[in-house]
């Protein structure tokens, strides 16, 4: 025990440094990293389409396609913390706000995704963000 | 006609128990960014598993020596306990991930809620460990994961470029900058490791002496590792070539389990869908069953303790209670709401640079004659077995500053 309960302490410390790399922090926005913020949404927004095109031609079963559906809001939702939460540098203001506007379109599009299928919503809001990406 | 059918299930069930959730996770999301640039890690990292593999094969059989019984005589009590934490850490994160894993496709499969399906399958696979002999539950989730060739089919019915495929088994760099050719070398580390993960020499190590290997058993050993190991690093190379032909053109990059049976689906419609959920669920089932039994081999074999499945829960009370407390500790973690996916990258990640300390001593010891006598490392498994540990220790020194320089694969 005098060895064991000292080692195991310490195992479990390592554990709890190696989960706390998990956890995310609040993000500084500098050019790059909103650029890799608009990636990530575009990413969003691409599978977004896919699944609307494979549920067209009834490739997806049902529960696939609606676990599938939240697990894209999730990610969504933490596009938006994200952008909620940031401190975007004074240079990339403008870029930052209009970031924000295609985030709000996305999560109509997303929103819509189960009463109003339109794969163009996705398109538009993809090809948006990648309109935007080049200027960072 | 008996010994043949039973290595062809040997053989089937490693190549079935081949693929975990690292390398979907790895495999899939290199072939989306790096198309098919990546192949040739899928090679390295295979010719590595079955050298190691195969050596602690033939430790199990000739001295019956099971890896961490090596790593204590070799290491002595205090660097082998780091190598045991370091190891089972490793172990429980990806035990943690796998669980994880299993869970959101059962999700997608039969819907329900994430939490539930976690606790419901730890208690199954408990209760698979509990009830069934050590050889059913190596076949019974190896034949199952079988069913991962779906992705091989994909893979050729995506009609890949051939040519640019078996470029990429040629090593290049890619271009486009410093800060892309350092996302490349943390995909090529994640694959590697991905493929090399200590749990899996640990559990195949621990199963020669579960199944009482003798020097008769040598060339199934041999056969089992290369071919079995072989053909499923086929099914790795088809993942990397999924992504390569069907993510990569679309930009899309699929870092969920679900996005990575879009492909399937795409291609092959509902029944390619349903086959692909259904071999990563057999394939990442028993991978979380393989770690967390390779974790309480470890614990046991370190401090002497009687283990292994061929005994009752009865004879082997503290092997029984370790794997059950590995199991209840990764659902705990999982159950904490941490994205699996994330995870795994840590766990692979942290994998790699526990390898050397797991490899060296497999080595040093295959290769002593006064313990092996005839069957010590010939010259050629001396020079390639410390050409992989020279390899694997460079991608140890690397993987973390990679992790952190390319923020786990996103920045690049």
């Amino acid at each position: 025990v005098k060895i064991a309960l000292p080692l195991v302490r310490a195992g479990v410390f390592a554990l709890a440094l190696a989960l706390a790399g998990c956890v995310d922090q609040p993000k500084k926005l500098d050019a790059s990293s909103l650029k890799a913020e608009v990636q990530n949404a575009e990413q969003v927004s691409r599978e977004g389409e896919m699944l609307l095109e494979l549920r067209t031609a009834g490739k997806l079963t049902e529960r696939f396609r609606k676990v599938q559906e939240l697990y894209l809001l999730k990610q969504f939702d933490e596009l938006k913390k994200t952008a909620d939460e940031a401190k975007p540098s004074a240079e990339i203001q403008s870029a930052f706000e209009d970031y924000k506007q295609k985030l709000q379109a996305l999560e109509a599009a997303l929103r819509r995704i189960e009463s109003e299928p339109h794969k163009e919503a996705f398109e538009a809001v993809t090809n948006d963000l990648e309109a935007l990406e080049k200027t960072l | 006609v008996r010994r043949i059918w039973q290595l062809f299930l040997g053989i089937m069930a490693a190549t079935g128990g081949f693929v975990d959730i690292g390398e979907l996770v790895f495999t899939v999301q290199a072939g989306a960014q790096f198309r098919y640039m990546l192949l040739w890690v899928c090679v390295l990292g295979t010719i590595g598993i079955i050298l190691f593999s195969e050596m602690c094969g033939r430790l199990a059989a000739i001295p019956k020596l099971a890896t961490f019984h090596i790593i204590r005589n070799k290491y002595g009590s205090k660097l082998g306990f780091v190598t045991l934490l370091a190891s089972n850490i490793v172990n429980v994160l990806t035990c943690a991930a796998e669980l994880g894993g299993v869970a959101i496709i059962l999700r997608l499969l039969f819907g329900g809620k994430y939490s539930l399906w976690l606790i419901a399958l730890t208690a199954v696979l408990i209760g698979t460990i509990l009830l069934l002999p050590f050889k059913y539950i190596e076949r019974v989730f190896g034949l199952s994961g079988l069913v991962m060739l779906t992705f091989v089919a994909v893979a050729v019915a995506l009609h890949p470029q051939w040519l640019e495929l078996a470029k990429g088994f040629v090593p290049r760099l890619p271009g486009g900058g410093t800060q892309h050719l350092l996302l490349y070398a943390y995909f090529a580390v994640g694959i590697f490791s991905s493929l090399l993960m200590p749990y899996e020499v640990y559990f195949y190590s621990s199963g020669g002496i579960e199944e009482e290997w003798e020097h008769t058993d040598l060339p199934d050993n041999k056969l089992t590792s290369i071919v079995g190991f072989s053909m499923g690093a086929v099914v790795s190379a088809a993942l990397i070539v999924v992504g390569a032909a069907f993510y990569a053109p679309r930009q899309l990059n699929p870092a969920e389990l679900g996005s990575s049976a879009l492909a399937p689906a795409f291609q092959f419609g509902k029944v390619g869908l349903l086959l692909a959920l259904l071999g990563m669920l057999a394939t990442v089932a028993g991978s979380a069953v393989e770690t967390c039994l390779a974790g309480a081999y470890n614990f046991c074999q370190f401090f002497h303790y009687k283990w292994g499945r061929r005994l009752s829960p009865n004879e082997t009370p503290v092997f029984t209670k370790t794997w059950i407390i590995i199991f209840v500790l990764a659902m705990g973690i999982t159950l904490t709401g941490y994205d699996p996916i994330k995870i795994v990258e840590y766990s692979v990640i942290f994998a790699v640079v526990v390898l050397p300390l797991t490899y060296a001593p497999i080595l040093i010891v295959a290769g002593d004659k006064t313990i092996m006598g005839k069957y010590a490392n010939s010259k050629l498994q001396r020079i390639l077995g410390w050409t992989m540990f020279a390899l694997v220790t460079i991608a140890a020194a690397a993987a973390i500053p990679l992790m952190i320089v390319t923020e786990m694969g996103k920045k690049g």
